[in-house]
């Protein structure tokens, strides 16, 4: 565990702070969330920090900040597959890319204009034309028209809820009409998902792989907690409402921007389709608490997946009908013997995981999860 | 050796196809070579710039790539012409690139230098060539240790032969003149 300072802290004991210094360098993920939570903390030293970073970013001569550059790797490599089959598509042969540097028209003024590696992208303007043309248009039939291997799709269509457990893992609850998309070879070291809609999320921890959730107008990283996310890509309204942990919403719009959340804390981003490109984000995003009401005490935000459930003895072929029709995930079970243990107890706000987990303890059986359906056998 | 072999594993896998891979390998080698980068010509985004677009380069031809031996040394031989390419085509510094030409042994810069040129603000420039003056050897010497080599104390303590304790202590200290002297 990283030791935090106090209110108390000095510059100099800041700027020698070894975790101090990888969040400036933006070297991990995990480093930035808790520095960002820890300066929320302590907005009357707000320029005693910005001096701290001032001096190590000096110091390290401006080496950072890995996270931003492998997002722009990524984003790159991304551009380039897509125009890549844009080409391919557009002519019929194969698009062979060429990498020389010289015969782009380059702006002289390099320290101002930060050239990047997009001039790569094409050698004449209207190629440039074709790839925005088709990234406007045909984006979204890009990402659907695209070859899947089974199971990296799912949606709740009319149905009420929705549960998937993931392969690392996590368990997403999708709400009524909302559909989610694995990214490519998702696994537990590679946690990328895309979401249309209303989602509650379990993410399992791992600090190490960052669980990030894109959808139209944000990318959310998280390390492990629990949250729910509404992002119709219809509605200009986005939220995302915290209940334990710590996630990052970091937003495509104004790339750089990020806000990080605390518990028990919600942020609403209303996307204005004006072109106001010299807006601040600031005016768009709002963070606001979670109200408490101690009359029920689930938050609003997550009501509609988390409630309150009594079984009194019991047979386990009951309370999987229960938890089926509460969860929206199918349960088969295996076993005369098995569909009548009987159990009694109350779950409040607990995933589906957690629910059996806890049934096991009182009786015990196995039960295997294979992404929208459960087995239970003895 | 270990840490050069599981380069060398990645980047097998990167030439099958695995982009993960490659990010591996991005994350292993970006601070070496943005500090490699740094020394050929201080300027950080121009760095920043080459090192993604090689790693694009890489990967767009991984199919023509050859198993190679020493991934740090490719990489950083990579960094070198494609800043080289971007310095030339710029015609930004000629001094720097005949320099390049003409000498087979890189000239890197020193650390000061990376410290000084990296700024663009003239101001902060001389305040920072007074305050370098003003430190001890040693207390420059462990302050490239920490905040450019990025080592952790521990690593600084072993490699100086002090304890951790007094390594903490001598940077303390020169932070604490760099601070009053870079107001």
């Amino acid at each position: 565990m990283i030791q935090m300072p106090g209110n108390d802290f000095d510059v100099e004991e800041l700027i020698c702070n070894e975790s101090f210094q990888e969040y400036c360098l933006g070297a991990s993920l995990e480093h930035q969330i808790l520095w960002k939570e820890w300066m929320a903390k302590y907005p009357d030293r707000k320029e005693d920090i910005a001096e701290a970073e001032r001096i190590v970013t000096i110091l390290n001569v401006k080496q950072g900040s890995r996270i931003e550059q492998l997002k722009a790797l990524r984003s790159g490599l991304t551009q380039q597959e897509v125009f890549q089959s844009a080409i391919s598509l557009k002519s019929g042969i194969p698009f062979k890319p060429d990498i020389s540097f010289k015969e782009e028209t380059l702006e002289p003024a390099l320290k101002t204009t930060r050239p990047g590696w997009y001039f790569y992208l094409g050698s004449t303007a209207a190629a440039i034309l074709i790839a925005i043309a088709f990234l406007y248009f045909y984006k979204p039939a890009f990402f659907e028209a695209k070859k899947e291997p089974a199971l990296v799709h799912f949606s709740s269509g009319k149905a009420l809820r929705k549960t998937i457990i993931l392969k690392d893992g996590s368990v997403v609850t999708l709400a009524k009409e909302s559909a989610i998309r694995l990214g490519e070879g998702f696994n537990s070291s590679n946690r990328e998902i895309w979401l249309n809609g209303a989602a509650f999320f379990d993410v399992k921890h791992d600090a190490m792989h960052p669980f990030v959730v894109h959808t139209t107008f944000n990318d959310i990283k998280v390390l492990g907690t629990t949250f729910n996310v509404k992002a119709y890509a219809d509605s200009a309204l986005m939220e995302t409402a915290l209940i334990q942990g710590m996630v990052q919403v970091a937003s495509k719009k104004y790339p750089g921007y990020f806000v990080v959340l605390k518990p028990n804390q919600k942020l609403s981003m209303l996307n204005s389709p004006a072109k106001t490109a010299i807006s601040k984000p600031g005016a768009e995003y709002r963070v606001s608490e979670l109200k408490q009401n101690p009359a029920a005490p689930v938050p609003e935000e997550i009501a509609w997946v988390r409630k309150r459930l009594d079984i009194d003895n019991l047979p386990l072929v009951v309370i999987a009908q229960r938890l089926q029709e509460w969860y929206g995930i199918t349960i088969i079970i295996t076993g005369e013997e098995v569909k009548n243990y009987r159990y009694s107890g109350v779950f409040e706000n607990e995933t589906i995981l957690k629910t059996l987990e806890a049934l096991q303890l009182s009786y015990p059986f196995h039960f295997e999860v294979e992404g929208d359906r459960i087995y239970i056998k003895k | 050796m270990g840490l050069g072999e599981d380069d060398h594993n990645y980047w097998e896998q990167m030439r099958l196809g695995d982009k993960q891979a490659l990010f591996e390998l991005y994350n292993r080698q970006y601070f070496q070579l943005i500090r490699s980068g740094l020394k050929i010509n201080a300027d950080d985004e121009l760095v920043k710039d080459c090192v993604n677009q090689i790693f694009l380069n890489i990967w767009d031809k991984r199919e023509r790539l050859h198993p190679v031996e020493n991934v740090r040394a490719y990489l950083i031989t990579s960094l070198r012409h494609c800043m080289l390419d971007q310095l030339s085509y710029l015609n930004k510094t000629n001094a720097a690139l005949s320099k390049m030409l003409a000498e087979e042994e890189w000239n890197e810069l020193s650390y000061e230098q990376v410290l000084i040129n990296i700024q663009q603000d003239d101001d902060l420039k001389e305040k920072l060539k007074i305050a370098i003056c003003q430190l001890t050897p040693r207390q420059m010497e462990l302050i490239q240790l920490k905040f450019f080599e990025g080592l952790s104390y521990e690593q600084i303590s072993e490699r100086t032969a002090q304890t951790v304790k007094t390594a903490y202590n001598t940077i303390y200290d020169a932070i604490k003149i760099l601070r009053k002297l870079l107001k």
